[in-house]
Formats: C-alpha cells, structure tokens, sequence
C-alpha cells in the first residue's frame, strides 16, 4: 500500500544565470512500513525532493509541477496551516549535521518537547514524561534532559533529533544524510536505534543518503538520482545485482571491493550544471553515451517488475555486461 | 507548570494594568499614578517574566556568562557603580531633603571641605558683607544658587536619568527586535520595506522632532522618553537583522519548520533568544546615549521642568561657573560616571557573549 507517493514532482530554482532544475520529473512512492533509499552524489536532488514533500522550499525555488499524495490528497493543494499540521506529526524529517540543527539556546528536553507542544495537547507533566522516555529509548541518560546540545557529542545530538521527530509518532520519518556528519562506529549505533524505532512504531522511512554501505544494509527499495532526475528505480538486490543505468553502475565500480581486488573505478568528470539540460543528465560522463543520447530524454522504462531505468540502452549487451561485471 | 502559564500570568498582568489605567483615566481622572508609573509597572512585569526568570531557569548558562563578565574588572566596577546608583534612585529619596526645597538663608553654600568667599546679607546691618562660607555635613554637596540641596537633587535626578535610560532604550528594543528580526526571517518585499523605513527613521533628525514635540505639548518626561524610545530603534534593528539573517538560514530554523513551527514561533522561541546575548549589549551600550540625550534636552531647557534632572542642574550651574562651580561640575561626574559605567559593563558583556573572544 502506498502511504506516499511523489508523482513528476518538479522543483525549480529560479537564479540570475537562469532555472536551475534542481527536481526535475521525479515519480517515486513509499510503501507503509518501508525503507526507501534515495541516493545520489552531491547535487543530485535528494535533498530538494524531501524537502519539496514538506512544502519547504524557499525562494528563489518553487515547486513548478508534480503532485505529492498523502493520505490520499495532494500536499501541495493543502493551505500553509494544514501543512503545519501535517510537518513535525504525521511526516517529521531529520536533517544532517545534528550540531547545527538544534537550537543552541535550549536544553535538549525542551526541544523533544517542542513538537508534543505544537501539535499535541497534553498536560504539561505528560509532556515532560514522554520526552524524558523518548530521550532514554534512544539510549540517551534521563539526566541528559537538561543538557545543551553544545555538551553532547554528535551521535548523541542526532539521537535527540530522532526523539525530537517521533515525538508525536510520525507515520513517515524523512531523514536526509543523518549519517553523515558521525563517525563509523556512532554510525552504526544510530542506525540501529533508528531502525528498532521503525519497526517498533511500523513507521515507513525515506532515508536520503550517498553511503551505499548503509543503502546495503537498511533499504528496501532504492531510488538513484542524478541532476535532479531519477536514474534508476528498483528493489535494494536488483539495484546491488542487477544495475541497469550506467550511473547506478558507476556508482557501483567506485565503492572498494575487497572479495575481487578490482581496481577502483570513478565516475570521470562531475555533475553538470543543472542550468540547460538537453537529452539524457548523465551523457556527458556516460561511458556508454552514444550520439542519441545527447538529444533524447527517456521517461523510465521498465526492465523487470518494479526495476525501472532511464537508460535508452538498458538493454544493450554492453549494460547488461557491465551491470553482471560489477556484482557486490 | 510555571512555563507555559507564563503567557497567561503576563496577559493577565497586562489586562489589569489596562483595566486600571481606564479606571484611573475615567473615574479618577489620572490622579493614581502618573503614565510613567504604569509604564514601570509594565516594564518590571516584563523583565521578571522574560529576562529574569528564564535567567534564573537557565542558572547554568547565566552562570557561565556570569563567570566570564566577572574576569572584566572595568565591567564589574561598572556594575557595582550602576548597581549602587539603582538603590540610591530607589532608597534615596526617603532619605534626602526634599529637591524642590528652597532656602536663600543658605544658598550657593560650598561642598563640604571647601570654603568660598561671598557678599552675604547682614540681617543685622541691612547691608551686604563679605565672608567666608565653608560646607556643612547638612548639605554635604552644597546648594545651588536658589538654596536647593544638590544632593538631593542628584538623587532624584538619578531617578529620572535611569528611568529614561531603561523605560527609553526598553522601548528601543523592543521596536528594533520586532522590525529587525521580522525583516531577516520574512526577507523580500517584507524586508526591503522594512529596512528603508529604518534608513528613512535613521537619517530623520530626531532632535529637531523633539524640539517640536515638545513645542507642541510641553514638556512632560513620559512624553521624552516616549519619542527617545520610538526614534531610537534603529540601530538595534539593523544589529539585529544581520544578526537573524545569519541565523535563518542556520539549519536548526529549518528543523523546527520541519516539524511544523509556525513563523511566530519561529521567531519568538528560536530567533529572538539567538540574539538575547546581543540585545543585552545593544541594551547597555544605548542606555548612556539615551541618558545623553536626556541630559542634553535638559540642558538647552526643553526637559520637564518639574523634575530635578541632571541635565537641569547642569544647566543652572553653568552661568556662575566661576563662583559656585560645584552646581555644575556634581552633576557632570555623575552623568560622566554613569554613562562611563554603562560603557564598561557594556563592553565587559560583549566580551562574555562574544564566543570569539578569549577571556
């Protein structure tokens, strides 16, 4: 069943050097209870996508088409008030750097009680009893409730976000590259507390990030974006086994591979300006791009149920080769 | 418990000094207390519940600051200074003569240690003789030329000095704070109008307009602070918006937008106490230009002629400078120590929140 679903959404950004596409026809949906990865380098889109979702788009950017269906309406028809109501209660996101997004002149248990105040009446005491739970259920001390975030260390800080987010049990949690700004072993421990609370709560999850190690371990599906368009579309085994997008490939060769002792392969050059586009986004660094390419942009074709990619030659033997050369 | 019925003891707190200030207006007829009281009266609601209880909750945080503005010795001989002048303007009165007082047996009397030769009337001849005056410990800063005690009068006019320096740069910041950081957070059309309004306030000359007002209705001190108060907001709007600029685009505004922070709340719960450190040292950097102003609109003989401000007795003091020069020169220290005061914890705060620096 699908709880949200993003249809051409198209975000643009509209600078003095012209429109930058920075969403571009993106269609993705989220099933309840499920793991959706969108991953893509920097730039790609990520980012703006989950953030256009929430209606948070600033200007110069506006949301240009497309439609986000929710509970069986589109969020874009819903006045600002209504998405308020909806941000923070039934769709929270978690952001980065977990230093830069809490409020550095509150302890942390007034910010995990901020959104129980915005959204949900309860007594001031029930408020402070849910907080200080939520706070140790992320395995943070109760004493830590009167901690500023400046005294906590980093994973700490990003635990208390994601007992900010679900404090008013969110039935989708948007969280973009939370994984980023920790170190390997923080890592690994927010991202279990994260995923027992999912499964706790059966909350369904867009997890933005550009760590295909982490894609690995709690996708369920997987979304590859690049320059604001999505690149390939499929469940988490197809994407690592059966990559059909030149990209998703690229992306592939360059992760180490320590069981065939390959040599790594980058993707050259780096991703365009989003100013301009003609015909595929990624032919200019496609090793694969033939002259058509240049000139035609394809919707997603389909390659198995529910493994959608935008190559035109997703078929060819040289994809398919390449695609059974790189197995992870 | 006490924290989200704050708003509500404040309101109520406001309604009732609303609701007295009608009954006084149209039973009374203003006779309970002047404008400027009801104005304290809301000004020490205001800064109980929004400076000094969240100062006192947030102990650890007002500590640390605390800790670092004490290492500024100018910054605490300041303080001691300021907090000394408080209790005189408060407490003194009750103690001194009272400053309206006149008494020509003993005008133009020195300070005391100081002796002074004058033409005094001779009751006894009927005519006028020369003799030697030296201060007594009755008066011990002298009187003026109309036999008033200074002392006395410095008193009170510290209460005035300080009531238009506070209640004038609290309505500053106010305005500023609003103006200011509505202008960073809403950006655009809403912040261009803003901001040239402010250029348009800024270059207005605000003497000129106080001149005039006070041609127009008189001079009355609620009226004086009132206009130092709404013309002088606009360089606290200016720090405060590059202030809140810088922090808008901080993640943490888009965090709480995320989870459904209205822009009121945005601004009143995570913008505004962003910037407290910054208003507390715009607040006590302004006060002595404010306190200045007063003395200067004393001076030239536009302040309220029925209270004993420092700049009136400045002002009557500066004809005889030559012969009874103490008249002049008292409360010249006093206003120089006050604003100097100022100056020095204001720089010792900027120190302590600046987190920059190394103390």
């Amino acid at each position: 069943m699908n709880i949200l679903e993003v249809k051409q959404l198209k975000t643009y950004f509209f600078t003095r050097r012209g429109i930058v596409k920075a969403v571009d026809d993106v269609s993705f949906d989220l099933q309840k209870g499920e793991v959706l990865c969108l991953v893509g380098e920097s730039g790609s889109g990520k980012t703006v996508s989950a953030l256009s979702i929430l209606g948070l788009i600033d200007l110069p950017g506006r949301i240009m088409g497309g439609e986000v269906i929710f509970d069986g309406k589109d969020l874009r028809q819903y006045t600002p008030r209504q998405l308020r109501n909806i941000r923070g209660k039934r769709i929270a996101m978690i952001f980065q750097d977990p230093k830069e997004s809490l409020n550095p002149v509150f302890t942390i248990g007034v910010q995990i009680m901020e959104p129980m105040k915005i959204h949900l009446k309860l007594s001031d005491k029930e408020t402070k009893e849910k907080a200080t739970s939520l706070l140790e259920r992320v395995g943070i001390p109760k004493e830590r409730f009167f901690s500023y975030p400046h005294e906590l260390s980093g994973g700490m800080n990003q635990r208390a976000m994601i007992a900010m987010a679900l404090a008013c049990d969110p039935e989708i949690l948007i969280a973009d590259e939370p994984t980023s700004a920790l170190d390997v072993t923080t890592q690994a421990l927010f991202l279990e507390v994260l995923m027992d609370l999912k499964k706790e709560r059966g909350m369904s999850m867009i997890f933005i990030t550009h760590d295909l190690g982490i894609v690995a371990e709690i996708a369920d599906r997987v979304v590859v974006m690049y320059a604001g368009r999505v690149m390939e579309k499929a469940e988490v085994t197809q994407i690592f086994e059966n990559p059909r997008h030149p990209y998703t490939i690229g992306l592939l060769n360059s992760l180490p591979n320590f069981t065939k002792k390959k040599k790594l392969m980058p993707i050259p050059g780096q991703i365009p300006s989003l100013i301009d586009l003609r015909g595929c986004v990624f032919h200019t660094r496609c090793r694969f791009a033939k002259e058509i390419c240049a000139k035609v942009i394809l919707q997603e074709a389909t390659v198995d149920e529910g493994h959608l990619s935008a190559c035109l030659f997703h078929d060819s033997q040289e994809i398919v080769k390449a695609s059974k050369e790189v197995g992870v | 418990m006490f924290k989200l019925s704050r708003k509500l003891i404040f309101v109520t707190i406001i309604a009732v000094i609303i609701a007295t200030i009608a009954i006084d207006f149209f039973a009374m007829s203003g006779k309970l207390l002047s404008p400027l009281g009801y104005f304290y009266a809301f000004f020490s609601v205001f800064m109980l519940l929004y400076v000094v209880y969240p100062l006192y909750k947030n102990r650890r945080l007002t500590s640390y600051y605390w800790e670092r503005t004490r290492k500024n010795r100018l910054a605490m001989l300041g303080l001691f200074f300021i907090v000394f002048l408080v209790i005189l303007a408060i407490a003194g009165p009750f103690f001194t003569q009272d400053p309206n007082h006149v008494n020509f047996e003993e005008k133009n009397l020195p300070p005391v240690g100081f002796t002074t030769s004058q033409s005094v009337y001779d009751s006894q001849t009927g005519s006028l003789r020369n003799a030697e005056i030296s201060g007594t410990w009755k008066h011990p800063l002298g009187m003026d030329d109309k036999g008033r005690d200074i002392l006395a009068m410095l008193v009170s006019g510290a209460r005035v000095s300080l009531q238009v320096g506070l209640v004038a740069t609290f309505i500053a910041l106010i305005i500023g704070v609003i103006i200011g950081v509505s202008s960073a957070y809403f950006g655009g059309m809403v912040d261009n109008i803003l901001m040239r309004f402010t250029d348009i306030m800024m270059t207005f000359p605000f003497f000129l307009l106080l001149v005039f007002i006070v041609f127009i209705f008189g001079a009355d001190l609620t009226l004086i602070i009132l206009i130092i108060g709404m013309t002088g907001w606009t360089g606290a709007a200016r720090i405060v918006r590059s202030e809140a600029l810088s922090l808008r685009t901080r993640e943490f505004v888009l965090a709480s937008r995320a989870l459904g922070a209205s822009d009121a709340r945005i601004i009143f719960r995570h913008l505004i106490p962003n910037v407290m450190g910054t208003l507390i040292v715009i607040a006590t950097l302004s006060i002595p230009g404010v306190i200045l102003a007063e003395a200067a609109l004393s001076f030239i003989g536009l302040g309220d002629p029925t209270v004993a401000s420092w700049g009136r007795i400045l002002n009557a003091g500066q004809d005889n400078l030559e012969t009874t020069w103490w008249v002049a020169v008292e409360p010249g220290i006093m206003l120089f120590l006050t604003v100097l005061s100022f100056n020095f914890l204001g720089d010792g705060l900027r120190d302590a929140f600046d987190p920059m620096s190394e103390l």
